[in-house]
């Protein structure tokens, strides 16, 4: 089986730091990243639609510049891999076009970024009704872009997708906004945070002035969200100040209630995991290095904690430099030195964070959908009544639910529920408290037998 | 059952390249991704039915973690078009979607 010193997953902004900062420190790497170029999700097809990029008003040279640095970094860097398993002590399987390959290594970043939270509402499921970051990765990486679409949500990710299309001259039907008033209030309380974030706030005032200068109309306060139609998306409807008010006619409708940290694979690799009530959604229990609590398993940038592109790459250098330490390839004097001119930068960026985290808060109808008929497990089509049905006779443990109704069972392994259904159940819990999280089984991605067969084949089964 | 692409280009394409979806040859430019083509140049809808009740489904993250966007590719069953680029003479089968709701 092959070996090398470090393997990292996911080829975004902190896998390329990382792989870059490794290199240099004279240890074999090798990036195992699912799309077909490196950049991740910001900086998406970044090689290839550099064009796309400055027409959206986004510089590409930071994006285009960590992927050359990948490139000549001599790291081995594998695109369009799947990991679908990993062991606490670095022993990685992974599917390129089909076939089923395993690596071994000292040890693994996972720098696997973030995913949108899951918007379950009433016809989420129906074509059109897609994520802010799905409009956004569209227009980027392939130019195309919905008519009469709706952006609907809150977070800075809603008004920048909603803002990049009419940049593109794309006219968008309205940004309906669901962050509750009472957040605004919250937020006000950290008005320190807020004012080491200046440049953010500056950042969403300009998105608001071009989408207001662009006739967009911006709805705020807007509860109650669903989608009709029947074989796609044709309309909406929503509540303002009590009174519902629909929108025909619409063909995109995309959601966004903030990104977090996607952990499957660190799951998978059986790291400890704790809840964030601020940021509400699962993190996994690192320290600034991004060391988890198994030794071997690393983290780097937003699959640990949400700080977005800008620091990424740092973090993933910082990653990178502990695992050389740890691996004995730099020194204990220089390891601190070089580390702490790192950590110096990204303390300015963590200033903003609990504003914005308090801010940006999903609404409570977002995260647990009132509505019984709302799907709540797209794979398996589990509905909230579902749940409440097992809550009410007296369940409170999501994988005794998951065993029983097949909620999380399906293709995405939960990606698209699991919050949910831990919001759904703490809802009712005594305490209020989130109920136990979903086990996490391998493989993350479904992998055909034919390609675990060709495994065996090859190398043997251990 | 034909429709209108959910998606249009904004731009002209200078390299196109020809895929075969449910046996219909689609002309979509080069670089992009699988599920990019099926919304923006095929008119064949729906993209997918739900394994149980049937009902119509499309692509909804585009990065590779609900894969509402799974389909067979040359081949290959369950393959996220999200993270697959589309290749000239690339076969797309959509499998049975026959019939409205």
């Amino acid at each position: 089986m092959a070996t090398c010193d470090l393997v990292i997953v996911g080829a975004g902004p902190a896998g390329m730091g990382a792989a870059v900062e490794a290199r240099e420190r004279g240890l074999s790497v090798m990036v195992l990243d699912e799309q077909a170029g490196p950049g991740g999700q910001i900086y998406r097809g970044i090689e290839d639609h550099a064009a796309n990029f400055t027409r959206l008003g986004t510089d590409p040279s930071k994006g285009l510049d960590l992927a050359q640095r990948l490139r000549r970094s001599g790291a081995h860097y594998q695109s369009v891999a799947s990991v679908w398993f990993i062991t606490p002590d670095g022993e990685i399987a992974y599917s390129v076009n089909g076939r089923a390959q395993r690596i071994t290594a000292q040890r693994v970043l996972l720098a696997t970024g973030a995913i949108e939270r899951p918007c379950p509402l009433p016809g989420w499921t129906l074509p059109g009704v897609m994520t802010a970051g799905a409009a956004q990765i569209l227009l980027k990486s392939a130019g195309v872009a919905c008519p009469d679409a709706v952006f609907a949500g809150s977070g800075p990710l809603l008004y920048l997708a909603a803002a990049q299309y009419v940049r593109r001259g794309v006219p968008v039907r309205a940004v309906l906004d669901t962050t509750p008033a009472k957040h605004y209030l919250r937020a006000a309380g950290q008005w320190r945070s807020a004012l080491g974030g200046f440049a953010y706030l500056r950042q969403g005032w300009d998105l608001l002035r071009q989408l207001r200068q662009a006739g967009v109309p911006i709805i705020h306060g807007v509860t109650g969200l669903h989608a009709l139609g029947q074989n796609q998306l044709e309309s909406i409807q929503f509540q303002r100040r009590r009174r519902w008010q629909t929108l025909d006619d619409v063909s995109g409708l995309f959601l966004h209630q903030g990104v977090v940290p996607n952990i499957q694979a660190a799951l998978v690799a059986q790291c400890d995991r704790s809840w964030d009530e601020r940021a509400q959604c699962w993190r996994i229990v690192t320290d600034a290095f991004g060391r988890t609590s198994q030794p071997a398993i690393y983290l780097a940038g937003d699959a640990a904690a949400i700080t977005g592109a800008t620091c990424a790459p740092m973090r993933g250098r910082l990653a990178a430099l502990a695992i050389a330490h740890a691996l004995g390839r730099i020194d204990a004097g220089r390891f601190q030195t070089e580390a702490q001119h790192l950590r110096r930068q990204l303390q300015r960026d963590a200033a903003v964070r609990p504003f914005l985290e308090t801010l940006y808060q999903p609404a409570a109808t977002f995260t647990a959908p009132p509505d019984l008929e709302t799907v709540v497990c797209r794979c398996e089509e589990v509905r909230a009544r579902e749940i409440r049905g097992f809550l009410q006779a007296g369940g409170r443990d999501p994988n005794q639910f998951k065993s029983g109704h097949r909620c999380g069972m399906g293709p995405c392994q939960g990606r698209m529920c699991a919050l949910t259904l831990g919001h759904l159940m703490s809802a009712h819990a005594d305490d209020g408290t989130m109920a136990g999280a979903l086990r996490i089984r391998p493989p993350i991605v479904p992998v055909p037998f034919a390609e675990l067969a060709s495994l065996v084949d090859d190398e043997g089964m251990r | 059952m034909t429709h209108r692409p959910l998606f249009v280009s904004l731009d002209t394409p200078e390299t196109m390249v020809v895929l075969i979806v449910n046996g219909e040859p689609i002309h979509v430019p080069v670089g992009i991704s699988v599920a990019a083509a099926l919304l923006s140049y095929s008119d064949q809808r729906p993209l997918r039915r739900a394994a149980f009740s049937g009902s119509p489904r499309a692509p909804y993250c585009l990065m590779g973690a609900c894969f509402e966007c799974a389909v067979c590719i040359d081949g290959q069953p369950d393959r996220r078009a999200c993270l697959t680029q589309v290749r000239a003479g690339m076969h797309i089968d959509l499998g049975d979607r026959d019939g409205d709701l």
